[in-house]
């Protein structure tokens, strides 16, 4: 081609350039757009597929037309005891007042009536704690976020636990509740002026002036300040024991998962790195333990702590069931998260420890800033799979003899009252176990999106 | 940790030898850079000439020789080599720009977490120079958002933030459509003639010839020969460069 | 030289005689210091059963061996709330014994050979005699458990319930489908939809699960018995003393009814010239001080949980829906019919 036009360059002459006239876009077909082109398309678009929708549409009507009417439908709503549901209704409608009844035992097990709000104070702590990460003047989020999951235990644990504080013990739950003011504080003061608290305390008193040292030292007083107010509160609470074996219910599940998760995060990042250290021991170390808990089922493993701990103890040492049953979910999970973590770490091409390298940024800058941003970005889907995955996990505490959602549910139908009792708790548990794992992941996706706003085109 | 002793030679590579497990991938290696000098390092691929220059910032350890950086040597003291590195800047030919970061941060990074700058400096600086590099206005979009083009000159841009006293490029144009590289090409020869001491490694020869100070070739490992360019292109000594040329013009 | 000898053997002799009677003593001793010193006796019971360990949904429990645990603790504390109650699954039941983290278990456990000589774990008495039967729809118009063969039966897994059914079925030379599950609903949802012709459990439990059919009238216990199960607590190997609170305070309570006393009279009978009456509350003899207890310890048991008739009666008895007739089982007296016969306490 290029041979022909050389050779006739010298004949032909240039005329002078056409103007091109793009054509303008035209607007597609209406059929095959919006939700008439979708169902067209996806739904009826031959014969056999259309016959397999009708099914599929027929078979799902016939599904969800059962489940309401025994649970709605034909359902008793208000009765004394089981007996009256059955000779209203026989078993073909559900029998709600026994699950009604039970519901506080459901969600907070067997905690003391009048202590129950406790529990509810340290959820709208949780939920007041955690709101600041969502408004948008706030600057702090990630100092927030660790405070929250670095101290958020301390003060719930006294508010669940109750009982004598000794003066470690006072000075960290002090350390959790100045946490919690601080927080509070912080989302006030960022939203008014862009000023963490600290900050701000010193320019509203106008400490030190222009003198930098001078309005640090100004920032650290502030804080502890707060630290000796969070202190003397502690100091006049004074709150009954609630032995850990009254712990129940949704409220177990919450705590144990909820420990779980906390810990598997940052353990499983930890391992990870161990992993791929290029230090053997370190290596060899993380490796063992990786593989270890991961052989293992998790039952195996809570097993062992609960049946094999006592034992190497001495007598009359007691090790509280619930720590056991927790220590055994906490490792097994973070050896799980340990992988995933690890799978996104090698996702990561070397140009990018390269880049960092080049700067000169040394190893845990460039792992901290570069690499476990993107990496975690990668993997949220998966982590919080797992975190799903251990949220339910935990009904296996039931064997060792904790009195989790699922067995307590179970008790229900062993009532007296409410004698053969199984599947209204069965559904209601589902349906609760459901909307919790259900509201995980959407929130995955959400984080999901918002973290990848930088990569659409 | 001293200040780099004026006078001493920005690189000096001293019998530097290098193996890949068994393999021979850098021979006896000296090599002697002037202060502002721009050099150009061309030969076939697997001529060791990227592995050559990524010795200079320890991306890559060489087994045998010295490597020195102004007077300093690189040795087993991480922290000192890691100082060392930070008077270096280097161009990838994959960009390895950090996506999760917008451009201007990608251009502050280095300036936030190693030489700690506050937030306001590390931006003016930033925004100098990616308007050095003539894309101001992408300052707030992310890598991903750009051309190849745009992101290798916001790589430039990050790299001279840091203010190095020595630039290295890696094939910076090799991954580039052919209508980007002439906007990096610009941004690289601008650079050159603010005097900076470049070492690029490039199959651009129109570049060499108007930039370089000094062409080097090498083959197998190995220097092979190193002229300024009008002798370099125009007389090589050696048949494996007239080779070469032969197959790259 | 020799007698002397033989007087230095003996002095040894005596010596670690005594030393191994004082160590085996102070073990001996170790399980009720243990719980004195804790405070309250960890009680272990199974998954909620009706009528036996029952909990109510303001976190209480009760039953014929929740009153055994608070009759143990009503001796040792004088307070029959000094108890906490370890609900655990059948599965870890024993090794929650033998590794020390329950003092007792009272959780409807048959008292079996194997059982008693090779897990560590010793019965301290029986509190309710019980045996296997099943349970069919009038509608069948089986009336006999020897109409069942060829029939399929909902039997728990992993229990002495699903053994006893093989045997039975075995020795009487008849076939049987098992349909199995590890839930007592499901099994028992399982029997109603009519998936299976028969339902088997201990016959307490047939008796309870009955009253919550939703006809009840409409099912028959068939009135064979085709296993013994005598269920008593245990407590672990190696504490004999600990065994002894558990038995006697047990034998106690039956010896309370066969005496007349009961919770509401405790404090009259107290004046009680009867012999028998003196020695079971204290007023005569220490059979407490024996064990470690208070002379008056059965006092304490009758006036906080009553003797057995009382318990039987609020958990299992007439009025309650689970309702295991008493009279001419073998849960009546020796002197009534049946086998509850304590022993002296003398």
């Amino acid at each position: 081609m290029d041979e022909v036009l050389s050779r006739d360059s010298a004949a032909v002459e240039q005329l002078p350039a056409e103007i091109f006239k793009p054509k303008p876009a035209r607007a597609a077909p209406p059929s095959t757009l919006g939700v008439q082109g979708w169902v067209r398309q996806n739904m009826f678009s031959s014969i056999p597929n259309a016959l397999v929708t009708v099914l599929g549409i027929w078979i799902v009507y016939a599904f969800f037309d059962t489940i309401l009417t025994w649970a709605v439908g034909n359902a008793v709503w208000e009765a004394e005891n089981r007996r009256q549901c059955l000779d209203l209704v026989g078993r073909s409608g559900a029998c709600w007042p026994g699950v009604i009844a039970w519901i506080p035992n459901l969600i907070y097990g067997l905690y003391p009536k009048d202590q129950v709000w406790r529990i509810n104070l340290a959820g709208v702590i949780l939920l007041l704690w955690a709101l600041p990460l969502w408004l948008p003047r706030v600057q702090s989020k990630v100092q927030i976020g660790l405070s929250l999951v670095l101290l958020f235990p301390l003060l719930a644990s006294y508010l669940f636990l109750g009982g004598e504080k000794g003066v470690i013990w006072s000075a960290l739950i002090a350390l959790g509740l100045a946490g919690f003011l601080w927080t509070l504080l912080t989302a006030a003061t960022e939203t008014i002026s862009g000023l963490s608290f600290g900050r701000y305390a010193v320019a509203a008193i106008g400490f030190g002036g222009d003198n930098d040292p001078a309005r640090r030292n100004g920032q650290i007083a502030a804080l502890l300040a707060l630290y000796v107010v969070a202190l003397i509160a502690v100091q006049a609470m004074s709150l009954s024991f609630v032995a850990t074996r009254a712990w129940g219910g949704l409220f177990l599940t919450l705590v144990i998962s909820g420990i779980g998760i906390a810990f598997s995060l940052p353990a499983g990042i930890v391992l990870a790195l161990g992993r791929r250290s290029r230090m053997p021991l370190i290596s060899m170390l993380s490796t063992t333990f990786i593989e270890l808990f991961r052989s293992v089922p998790l039952i195996t493993i809570l097993f062992t702590f609960n049946t094999m701990l006592p034992l190497f103890l001495p007598v009359g040492v007691e090790v509280n069931q619930l720590l056991r049953a927790i220590v055994a979910v906490c490792l097994f999970s973070s050896a799980y998260m340990a992988e995933v973590i690890r799978g996104g770490l090698q996702a990561i091409p070397r140009g990018q420890y390269e880049a960092a390298s080049a700067m000169g940024l040394g190893f845990w800058q460039s792992t901290g800033l570069v690499i476990m941003p993107q990496a975690l970005k990668i993997m949220i889907p998966t982590i919080v799979g797992n975190f799903i995955g251990l949220f339910k996990d935990t009904t296996l505490v039931s064997i060792v003899g904790l009195f989790d959602l699922l067995s307590m549910s179970r008790a229900v139908g062993e009532d007296t009252r409410w004698l053969g009792l199984f599947l209204e708790p069965f559904f209601f548990i589902t349906m609760i176990y459901f909307v919790v794992c259900f509201t995980m992941s959407q929130y995955s996706l959400n984080l999901e999106q918002r973290l990848s706003a930088g990569e659409r085109r | 940790m001293t200040d780099a002793v004026r006078g001493e030679p920005p690189v000096e590579m001293i019998g530097v030898n290098k193996w890949f497990g068994a393999f021979h991938v850098l021979k006896d290696i000296d090599l002697r850079v002037r202060e502002g000098e721009r050099i150009v390092v061309c030969g076939p691929s697997g001529s060791g000439k990227s592995t050559m220059i990524r010795c200079i910032n320890q991306l890559e350890r060489h087994q045998e020789g010295t490597i020195r950086v102004h007077g300093r040597a690189y040795g087993r003291d991480l922290r000192e080599n890691d100082a060392i590195r930070r008077e270096i800047g280097m161009v990838f030919q994959s960009f390895n720009l950090f996506p999760h970061l917008s451009v201007l941060d990608n251009c502050t990074f280095a300036l936030t977490w190693v030489k700690h700058l506050p937030k306001k400096e590390a931006e003016d600086r930033a925004m100098e120079m990616l308007t050095r590099v003539r894309i101001p206005e992408q300052a707030g979009k992310y890598p991903l958002q750009l051309s190849g083009g745009q992101q290798q000159r916001v790589a430039i841009a990050r790299a001279l933030c840091a203010q190095p006293k020595i630039m290295l490029f890696d094939e910076p144009t090799s991954s580039l459509d052919p209508e980007m590289i002439n906007e990096v090409l610009d941004a690289m020869v601008e650079l050159a003639e603010s005097g900076m001491t470049m070492i690029v490694v490039t199959h651009e020869m129109g570049f060499a010839r108007k930039v370089a100070d000094r062409v080097i070739f090498m083959d197998q490992g190995e220097i092979v020969e190193e002229a300024p360019p009008a002798q370099f292109f125009d007389a090589p000594r050696f048949d494996r460069t007239r080779l070469f040329l032969s197959q790259v013009l | 030289m020799r007698v002397s000898n033989i007087k230095k053997n003996l002095m040894i002799f005596a010596f670690s005689a005594c030393a191994a009677g004082w160590a085996s003593q102070a073990s001996a001793q170790a399980t009720l210091a243990q719980v004195k010193a804790r405070g309250h006796v960890n009680c272990q019971v199974g998954l909620p059963t009706p009528g036996f360990y029952a909990l109510a949904s303001d976190g209480t429990w009760s039953g014929m061996d929740v009153d055994m645990c608070r009759g143990v603790a009503a001796a040792i504390f004088d307070d029959p709330k000094k108890v906490q109650y370890q609900s655990v699954t059948s599965a870890v039941r024993f090794t929650s014994l033998a590794n020390g983290e329950s003092d007792m278990l009272s959780r409807t456990t048959t008292w079996t050979a194997v059982r008693d000589t090779q897990l560590g774990l010793e019965f301290a008495g029986v509190n309710f005699y019980d045996g296997q039967g099943f349970v069919v729809p009038k509608s069948s118009n089986i009336k006999s458990a020897k109409e069942l063969n060829g029939a399929t039966v909902c039997v728990l897994t992993g229990t002495t319930t699903e053994l006893n059914l093989a045997d039975y079925f075995r020795s009487t030379g008849m076939t049987f489908k098992p349909v199995t599950n590890e839930n007592v609903n499901v099994l028992v949802e399982t029997y109603l939809g009519g998936g299976c012709d028969a339902y088997t459990n201990d016959k307490s439990g047939l008796a309870a699960r009955r009253s919550a059919f939703p006809k009840p009238d409409e099912h028959m216990i068939l009135p064979e018995t085709i296993s013994k199960e005598p269920l008593g607590p245990v407590v672990r190997h190696g504490d004999n003393n600990w065994g002894d609170i558990v038995r006697w305070v047990l034998f106690g309570m039956i010896e309370a009814e066969e005496l007349g006393v009961t919770s509401a009279n405790v404090d009259e009978m107290l004046k009680s010239s009867n012999p028998n009456i003196k020695r079971l509350l204290g007023t005569e003899g220490n059979v407490g001080e024996g064990m470690g207890l208070p002379k008056d310890f059965m006092v304490r048991v009758l006036k906080h949980v009553g003797n057995y008739a009382e318990t039987y009666e609020r958990n299992v008895g007439a009025k309650t829906p689970v309702n295991i007739p008493r009279d001419g089982s073998l849960n009546a007296l020796w002197n009534k019919g049946g086998i509850l016969y304590p022993m002296p306490f003398r």
